[in-house]
């Protein structure tokens, strides 16, 4: 049964594709958005206990489980699930939890494309846009709401995104593309660099209240009022950030783990890719957006929401223009830079687009490997069923919008990456039993990972993702999701669990048949 | 000097002493191995 797989050829080189892939819209759009939605401050101490007790071992749950379904020629979710959960369980028990796991992963990565690829295509639109200096001279949320509006504007810039995407993963261009990488990932983090230290200087350019740090101060104060007073959610929220951000939760980390050695480190190689990934997003990603958008409230805002304060003022620009927000305060700090700021501008957003177009590719790549090795589907035909699928799915984003569309389904998405996370501890660390995963994350381990860790997968983590899990299920349930985004939902549900039956039926058949275990590696 | 500021420079410096660890130790296990 086992199968003859690629392999990475330096660990160096698995994290920096693995960071590359997981730096993209997620830090630089996502994160502030997410920030500024939940209380500034009162995001931020939840965030970092999602960091510690459920971004690092869940991290390393889904390298051990990748690592482990590559062993057996797996590298989606659903079949290698399967065979941990077969561990405790009988291959017929065993086939549901894997039948689930995969359809959970099917229905995270469909539905966050849908919108993430949107974002990709606003950034070519803003590219394009500092090129021309469109926004130069006007109201950026006003200059974003219009755009939005322009279906056919959006549609082009998203069609052009999604089709070259899928010309490049039909094409197996992937090492073409890593050399680009190489090159635009270090000019993205310099860039972004500089534009910190600018955002730092750049004081109050339009009101002398409002300034750059009173952004930062937004950020870096703890809120604990807010916090209380919205604790399901913001808890939701922050470690829904931080699975979306480290691309856990949907089947890609195991992906690109199934590529290891059985003897490879996982240890040491999962806290790297957290450690790389955080800084793009913490250190520079909180740094433009939130800053940027408090200077330029005054510009944005009504009267009578600057009036209720800076708290008030950037909430009101999350909920209005949701995963529009970076994208109505960024381009003002190229415009403040006159002329040679739509040079920049262009620049900025192309590095964006880059950055994000990669990290699609990563996870349109997951979706012909379900295809491809899962359902013996060849690669061209399945790379065109992706990109249709994609087209379905995004086109409610243009015609149905933020409001109504988007932001309901990114709130999903943060309970769905979540449930996810849950079910990698359930399968991945219960049912392949404790020990079998502690043994699994130390073999060829370069550090040892101190024990105290084990106690955080096995009872912190996972009492810290039913919290949110529990207190905001109710209001999904009663109204919190229009009916087209539940509707969808559920199609994806229904198509991603007829994949993964499929997918595990075809490869264990003969075992789930006689319910024992016949396949071992 | 507010405390935010030293909230945001404890916070950079956790994230910048793991990945500088983190990728140094890999870097180190990696080069003991191919000698």
């Amino acid at each position: 049964m086992e199968q003859q797989r690629d392999q990475w050829a330096t660990k160096i080189g698995l994290i920096l594709a693995m960071a590359g892939n997981a730096v993209g819209l997620g830090n630089f759009v996502r994160f502030p958005t997410q920030v500024a939605q939940n209380g500034g401050g009162a995001f931020m101490v939840p965030y970092f206990l999602a960091l510690f007790f459920l971004g690092i071992p869940i991290m390393w749950v889904e390298w051990v489980a990748g690592r482990y379904g590559g062993k057996y020629g797996h590298g989606t979710l659903g079949p290698s699930y399967y065979l941990m959960a077969r561990e405790s369980l009988k291959p017929r028990s065993a086939l549901i939890m894997g039948v689930i796991s995969g359809m959970v992963a099917f229905a995270g990565v469909t539905l966050l494309n849908s919108y993430y690829l949107h974002l990709i295509g606003w950034s070519a639109a803003y590219t394009w846009f500092s090129i021309t200096g469109a926004y130069y001279g006007k109201n950026t949320g006003q200059f974003f709401s219009q755009y939005l509006s322009n279906h056919a504007e959006v549609f082009l810039f998203w069609g052009i995104t999604i089709v070259t995407i899928a010309i490049a993963v039909g094409r197996g261009v992937s090492k073409g593309i890593e050399k680009w990488v190489k090159v635009m990932m270090p000019l993205l983090y310099v860039f972004a660099i500089i534009m910190v230290g600018y955002v730092f200087v750049l004081g109050a350019p339009i009101n002398p209240n409002w300034s750059t740090i009173d952004g930062f101060k937004f950020i870096w104060t703890p809120n604990w009022a807010y916090l209380k007073a919205h604790f399901s959610k913001v808890l939701l929220a922050a470690a829904g950030q931080i699975f979306f951000t480290l691309s856990l939760g949907m089947g890609i980390i195991q992906n690109y783990a199934s590529y290891l050695g059985p003897n490879d480190d996982v240890a040491l190689s999962g806290i790297a890719t957290v450690s790389l990934n955080e800084f793009a997003e913490v250190v520079l990603g909180g740094s433009l957006a939130i800053p940027l958008a408090t200077a330029y409230a005054p510009k944005i805002v009504p009267p009578d929401v600057l009036a209720q304060g800076k708290n008030a003022a950037l909430a009101w620009i999350g909920q209005k223009f949701g995963l529009g927000f970076a994208y109505t305060s960024l381009p003002n700090v190229f415009v403040s830079m006159g002329q040679i700021g739509r040079f920049f501008g262009a620049l900025w957003f192309l590095l964006l687009w880059f950055a994000g177009w990669t990290s699609a590719i990563a996870m349109y790549n997951y979706l012909v490997a379900l295809f491809e090795e899962d359902l013996n589907i060849k690669r061209s035909i399945g790379t065109w069923l992706v990109l249709l699928i994609y087209f379905i799915l995004g086109l409610p984003v243009i015609y149905i919008g933020l409001d109504k569309y988007v932001t309901p389904l990114d709130n999903w998405i943060s309970f769905q990456l979540t449930l996810l996370a849950l079910i990698d501890i359930i399968v991945a660390v219960y049912l392949f039993k404790p020990s079998n995963f502690w043994e699994e994350l130390h073999k060829g381990a370069y550090i040892k990972v101190p024990t105290v860790y084990k106690w955080i997968t096995l009872i912190v983590a996972p009492i810290f993702l039913l919290i949110p899990l529990i207190g905001t299920f109710k209001g999904f349930v009663s109204g919190g999701i229009p009916a087209t985004v539940g509707a969808v939902i559920i199609v994806m549900f229904i198509i991603g669990a007829i994949e993964t039956y499929f997918a595990i039926k075809r490869k264990y058949g003969e075992e789930i048949k006689k319910n024992e275990v016949i396949i071992r590696v | 000097m507010g405390s935010w500021i030293i909230y945001m420079l404890f916070a950079w410096f956790v994230i910048f002493a793991l990945m500088f660890w983190s990728i140094g130790k890999l870097l180190e296990a990696e080069k003991a191995q191919g000698s």
